[in-house]
């Protein structure tokens, strides 16, 4: 368990987050430490900086000594051995390169500097690791009764006004967070420290108690912690109901907390170059010499850049209005990738604003062939045909139509490929529009996810299956949502004659084929998803869909028609009223129509 | 969307060949098979190949945006004016060529005329009044304009006059990007 000399130490400290608090309140914590102490203790690397003293990492390890110890299953039989010399045989043991022992017996053939740097470059290491895992681990262990005091008595009440406040408003930001880390952490190993629990129970009360107060209280049930979890995350993220549920229905507790730490912070400006005018090396090169410091994206783009710094404004130097590249996300590469869009071939793309995808597929397709560009929002159409005749495409078509109508203007069967970056309630880019947080509801989703169904299907529909190099459909969005998202594709896989088929991406994680309640076809899997926690880009999915025959399911078939019929049946049933006199109903329900067709999306 | 008018079609020669002179033609040859042609949609000439002009019949008049390469406008009056989208066509054909230093592009793309002191190189023979495409040192195309005076004469000028007006620069993709579209 944890010695009561170094848990001691941490309690009279002042209770800061380590993280949060800043280097003055690390100085602090660290300082009040020392002084409850006989041996002065430093644990941190800003202090080293000032007194050369050698015996303070060795404190600082303690520190870490007391999780790893537990860690390394020291369960109910070690808590009665529980001296000094214990923890430092078992900590060397499991972190070997990372204390003083072994450090000295290297010394011989090392400087001082250099073991000096060894030694800063590992404790850096430590300190972000235990700053990390310490809060997570000690909910790992159990807590004690004081701790789990803090977190459901004191931490009840307020959390009710708290939420009413938001965010932030008389909430100690940094307590909440800890507290929810302490919660995240006992819900990850809920199924352990349940069975130790009942191996302590087993073992008897007795070994408990001589420890001194610092006894282990029961778990709660589940639940509980659940509770306490969701409370603080809405708290302390600031999102609403709805999206807490989502978050965390999505992902582990430790993986929802990851994924709102990474939507508060932003992704790297990334760019790609336009093969269509110049090489990526050049652009590079030209860009290094402004001042700009960047770097290729990785192995699995070769158009892809990624900005660290920059002296000028990227978004207006020579090179970007002359169109040798373009601003956009690193995900956005991703569904023109799937989607390899060949020479001479006629590609759909259907809501291509502001045109980032649109001239990469026709900088993919040299110039050759036909492109569609659809946007709907007429706002948005300056941008995107100024992008294309910046970035030198020449052979795209800007249209103005809802993508929903498209099958009718541009035929159906037509194309080769369709690209549909669908609209969607933008779940994966809660940087760039923290709005997101509080303002989707059930009834958005469902709105959305009805326009992406109907969007889909009418991509799929302007796709030959004949297509001697194509037939292929790609959707794609920036949501993490699994309704907008598998269920979307599912319901294409119902519809229409389509497969899922590798997206020939190299990396993602796959897409769900259970989640919850659903259950979606297994090929989905073959789907991917990215998420900003794991990935460093934009939460994003990617599907790639083969056309297997331009007819549509008989059964599906069938479907339409009653479904048809029945349609018609309800308008002459709304015309013979409205002629009846009774108009007034039918009025309103056919605006809501109208208005619904103007609709955002 | 229609084929231009006699008259138009004159408007739009007239502009190009001042830039590309008797290489005005060649936007008219075939290029790899494809022949092209000049389409006016609104008060917009566009440069398409006649494949995708053909497909693009399909879309509502109201509904299509642009097509291809947006030459020009024809303004209120009927004037016809380069728009900076015509750049690499011109760029592609251009007679008159001039090189700017790398200190002054940005100035240029601020909108401001070609001084004698910024400019670095300018195409021998270059008449007074000629369309004029602008380079970066680099060979990248920034825009294009008049001259305001010869190549001989600009060797005896003072570095403060002015060798070719401003027309178009691809700054205006930023400034006034609606325009544009």
């Amino acid at each position: 368990m944890v010695t009561t000399r170094g848990r001691k130490g941490k309690r009279e400290s002042p209770r800061v987050d380590k993280r949060g608090g800043g280097k003055k309140a690390k100085r602090e914590e660290a300082k009040g430490a020392a002084a409850a102490k006989a041996p002065p203790e430093k644990k941190l690397k800003e202090s080293d900086l000032f007194e050369e003293d050698t015996s303070s990492s060795e404190d600082s390890e303690l520190e870490l000594r007391d999780d790893y110890g537990v860690e390394g299953g020291e369960s109910s039989e070690s808590e009665s051995s529980l001296d000094d010399d214990k923890f430092f045989g078992d900590d060397s043991d499991e972190d070997g390169e990372g204390d003083g022992e072994s450090g000295s017996e290297e010394g011989e053939e090392l400087l001082e500097i250099e073991k000096k740097a060894r030694r800063d470059a590992r404790r850096e290491k430590e300190d972000a690791e235990a700053a990390e895992a310490e809060l997570g681990e000690r909910g790992e262990q159990g807590l004690t009764t004081r701790e789990e005091e803090d977190l459901f008595d004191d931490g009840g009440d307020d959390s009710e006004s708290d939420e009413e406040d938001g965010r932030g408003v008389g909430v100690d930001v940094f307590k909440v967070k800890r507290r929810l880390q302490q919660v995240v952490g006992i819900l990850s190993n809920f199924k352990q420290l349940k069975k130790k629990q009942q191996e302590r129970q087993d073992a008897g009360s007795d070994g408990e108690e001589e420890e001194g107060g610092e006894a282990v209280t029961e778990l709660r049930p589940r639940s509980d912690y659940v509770r306490r979890m969701t409370k603080d995350f809405k708290v302390l993220y600031g999102y609403n109901d709805f999206m807490t549920e989502q978050i965390l229905s999505i992902f582990t507790p430790a993986e929802a907390l990851a994924f709102a730490d990474a939507s508060e912070g932003s992704r790297p400006t990334t760019l790609r170059a336009n093969p269509l005018k110049t090489k990526r090396r050049d652009l590079a090169a030209a860009l290094i010499g402004r001042g700009v410091n960047l770097d290729p994206i990785g192995d699995w783009s070769k158009v892809g850049l990624v900005v660290y710094e920059s002296k000028v404004p990227i978004g207006a130097t020579p090179e970007y209005l002359a169109g040798h590249y373009t601003k956009q996300g690193a995900s956005s590469l991703l569904p023109v990738m799937a989607l390899a869009p060949q020479p001479n071939e006629t590609v759909v793309d259907l809501a291509a604003s502001p045109g980032g995808k649109t001239t990469h597929i026709g900088a993919l397709m040299n110039n050759t062939g036909l492109l569609y560009a659809n946007e709907l929002k007429k706002e948005r159409l300056a941008s995107l045909s100024a992008n294309i005749q910046r970035m030198g495409v020449r052979n795209a078509i800007v249209c103005n139509y809802d993508g929903r109508d498209l099958p009718k203007a541009i035929g159906k069967f037509q194309c080769d490929r369709a690209l549909l970056d669908a609209p969607c309630s933008g779940t994966g880019v809660i940087w760039k529009d923290p709005g997101v947080k509080t303002s989707r509801s059930p009834e958005d989703i469902w709105k959305t996810v009805k326009i992406q169904k109907e969007l889909l299907l009418s991509a799929i529909d302007m796709v030959d299956a004949e297509s001697k190099t194509g037939g292929y459909v790609v959707y794609s969005t920036c949501s993490i949502l699994v309704e907008e998202n598998e269920l979307v594709v599912d319901y294409a896989l119902r519809k229409r004659n389509v497969k899922v088929v590798s997206t020939g991406l190299t990396f993602g994680q796959d897409a769900f084929i259970r989640f919850r309640q659903h259950r979606v076809h297994p090929s989905i899997a073959k789907a991917k998803r990215y998420y900003p926690h794991v990935h460093n880009i934009d939460g994003f999915f990617v599907c790639k869909l083969k056309k297997l025959s331009n007819k549509i399911p008989e059964s599906e078939v069938a479907q339409e028609a009653i479904a048809k019929k029945q349609k018609k049946e309800e308008k002459e049933k709304a015309e013979t009223a409205a002629a009846s006199g009774k108009g007034k109903f039918n009025k309103k329900r056919k605006s809501k129509w109208k208005n619904r067709a103007n609709d955002t999306y | 969307m229609r084929p231009l008018t006699a008259k138009e079609a004159t408007a739009v020669f007239e502009k190009l060949f001042k830039f590309v002179g008797k290489d005005v033609e060649a936007f008219l040859r075939k290029k790899e098979k494809d022949s092209y042609c000049f389409r006016l949609q609104k008060n917009k000439v566009f440069y398409i190949r006649e494949s995708i002009m053909r497909k693009s019949t399909n879309i509502a008049r109201d509904k299509l945006v642009s097509l291809g390469t947006q030459i020009g406008k024809f303004t209120h009056s009927g004037k016809f004016r380069l728009t900076i989208t015509s750049l690499n066509l011109i760029a592609e054909h251009a007679k008159n060529k001039v090189w700017l230093k790398s200190s002054a592009e940005m100035s240029y793309l601020y909108g401001n005329n070609v001084l004698k002191s910024s400019m670095a190189r300018i195409t021998e023979g270059t008449p007074v009044n000629a369309g004029v495409v602008v380079y970066s040192m680099a060979d990248v195309p920034l825009g294009f304009g008049v001259s305001a005076r010869a190549t001989e004469d600009c060797r005896r000028l003072d570095p403060h006059s002015i060798v070719v007006l401003h027309q178009a620069d691809i700054g205006e993709y930023l400034r006034n990007e609606n325009e544009i579209g």
